[in-house]
């Protein structure tokens, strides 16, 4: 049930972010929506629906992305795992404070992670210059975070609410078949 | 000490992530990917293209409510403008017509306009780094790297990789653009290169040449398949300074790259 919404949604979350997101610029900067949305679902989720959300955004991101396929995958992946591990292991209240640390943390991480390995690794199809890391990582990934953090306060809520009316459906939908 | 308990199911979810993330790799590498992407975006296309739009209708609306102070004073320094430009049209018309007789007396072959292809916009990349659109003609139609794109007359970008149905531009305003310039005005050569978010730094200028705020610059021809004469931007403001061999100009473009729905490729003469 879950998955069923979730996927189809994901998918539709990747695709606005190629299409009507970059008309809502602010410092010139598309915030990444599908990653604050793994990232909220990481708190609510089990690890395992949460890479499955991970891996089907990241794969609709990578076909439509101008870099080389998987970066978005990887990332994705491994920020949602990090998150669940951490949420499993080391944290008993997850509190509002400890959301939004998280929450910057994974976009520090998935900000600079894509830069670097796109530069580094040299997977990207342009064959003139190299980006100036200083100026990118000083400048623009900042400025990125704190879009990105604006944008998971707002979806924060919604999102929680859409969870706990997917879990109320599930439970309806559970009880004539258990009788 | 954290228990590290991994479900059999999330150690299989791992196990096809690398496997998804190493075959793309590949496949992206030896270019068997292309196909593929090229045909996900086709197929998708429609939808990407009334999303897009969708955004720009929006982002158009918010714009105009924003901006509703300033109408009545835009439209009149419009109306001065306009007249204007009026004039000078009706003088260069004049000029041109006086040109063209000059150069058929002198022979010399006229130049022919600029082969356009009309392209749409299908999206954006997802991440503000790279700055590329995917447009929505391809090797089918003739598109090729290095072609200039247009919008409103103005470069806006080089096509970077093609595919039969799709192809993507690097914008002019991404970090690893380089263009050869000049200026209108003056003449005076340089590169125009790709600065953090939509600006752009004209560089190599000599230093005896006189730039001012306001100046055109447009493509020199030189290098690659970029016709000569294309407008890029105006000079925003220049750094000079004397123990330096060339000076600088923040160069602000004439396109605003949020409103990109419609572009022309140029294939040629």
């Amino acid at each position: 049930m879950r998955n069923l919404i979730g996927i189809p949604l994901i998918i539709f979350t990747g695709l606005l972010q190629i299409t009507l997101l970059p008309h809502f610029t602010a410092f010139n900067l598309i915030p990444n929506i599908a990653l604050v949305i793994l990232v909220i679902w990481a708190f609510l989720r089990p690890p395992e629906e949460c890479i499955v959300w991970a891996i089907t955004a990241g794969i609709t991101l990578d076909l439509f992305s101008s870099g080389t396929f998987g970066i978005y995958t990887l990332l994705f992946v491994l920020i949602t795992f990090l998150i669940s591990f951490v949420k499993q292991n080391f944290v008993s209240d997850i509190n509002f404070p400890f959301k939004v640390l998280t929450a910057l943390t994974a976009f520090l991480l998935f900000n600079t992670f894509y830069f670097l390995l796109q530069q580094f690794l040299n997977l990207i199809h342009i064959e003139s210059t190299i980006l100036v890391p200083i100026d990118y990582l000083f400048k623009l990934t900042p400025r990125e975070i704190l879009y990105e953090l604006i944008a998971f306060i707002v979806i924060l809520k919604p999102l929680e609410w859409f969870n706990e009316w997917v879990s109320r459906h599930e439970q309806t939908v559970k009880i004539p078949t258990s009788k | 000490m954290a228990q590290v308990n991994l479900k059999p199911k999330t150690i299989l979810l791992l196990f096809i992530t690398l496997l998804v993330i190493f075959s793309g790799v590949l496949l992206d590498k030896t270019g068997l990917l292309g196909p593929v992407k090229d045909i996900t975006v086709k197929m998708t296309s429609p939808f990407q293209i009334a999303l897009f739009r969708a955004g720009q209708g929006i982002s158009n609306f918010f714009d105009i409510l924003s901006s509703i102070n300033n109408l009545s004073r835009e439209n009149q320094e419009l109306k001065n403008r306009n007249a204007q430009l009026v004039s000078e049209n009706t003088k260069l018309k004049e000029t041109k017509k006086e040109n063209n007789l000059l150069k058929q007396q002198l022979g010399f072959k006229q130049q022919s306009n600029f082969r356009l292809l009309q392209a749409d916009v299908i999206n954006r990349n997802p991440q503000s780094a790279l700055q590329f659109l995917t447009l929505d003609q391809g090797e089918k139609t003739g598109v090729k790297p290095g072609l200039a794109v247009t919008f409103n007359g103005a470069l806006i970008g080089i096509i970077k990789e093609t595919d039969y149905y799709t192809s993507k531009v690097l914008l002019i305003t991404d970090q690893t653009s380089i263009v050869n310039a000049y200026i209108q005005e003056s003449r005076a050569s340089g590169v125009i290169k790709g600065q953090l978010g939509y600006s752009m730094k004209m560089e190599l200028i000599p230093q005896n040449i006189v730039v001012k705020e306001g100046d055109t610059v447009i493509t020199s021809g030189l290098g690659g398949l970029l016709p000569k004469g294309i407008i890029i931007g105006t000079v925003d403001s220049v750094d000079k300074a004397d123990n330096e061999i060339f000076q600088t100009a923040m160069i602000k473009p004439t396109v605003n790259f949020k409103d990109l729905e419609s572009v022309f490729i140029i294939l040629g003469h």
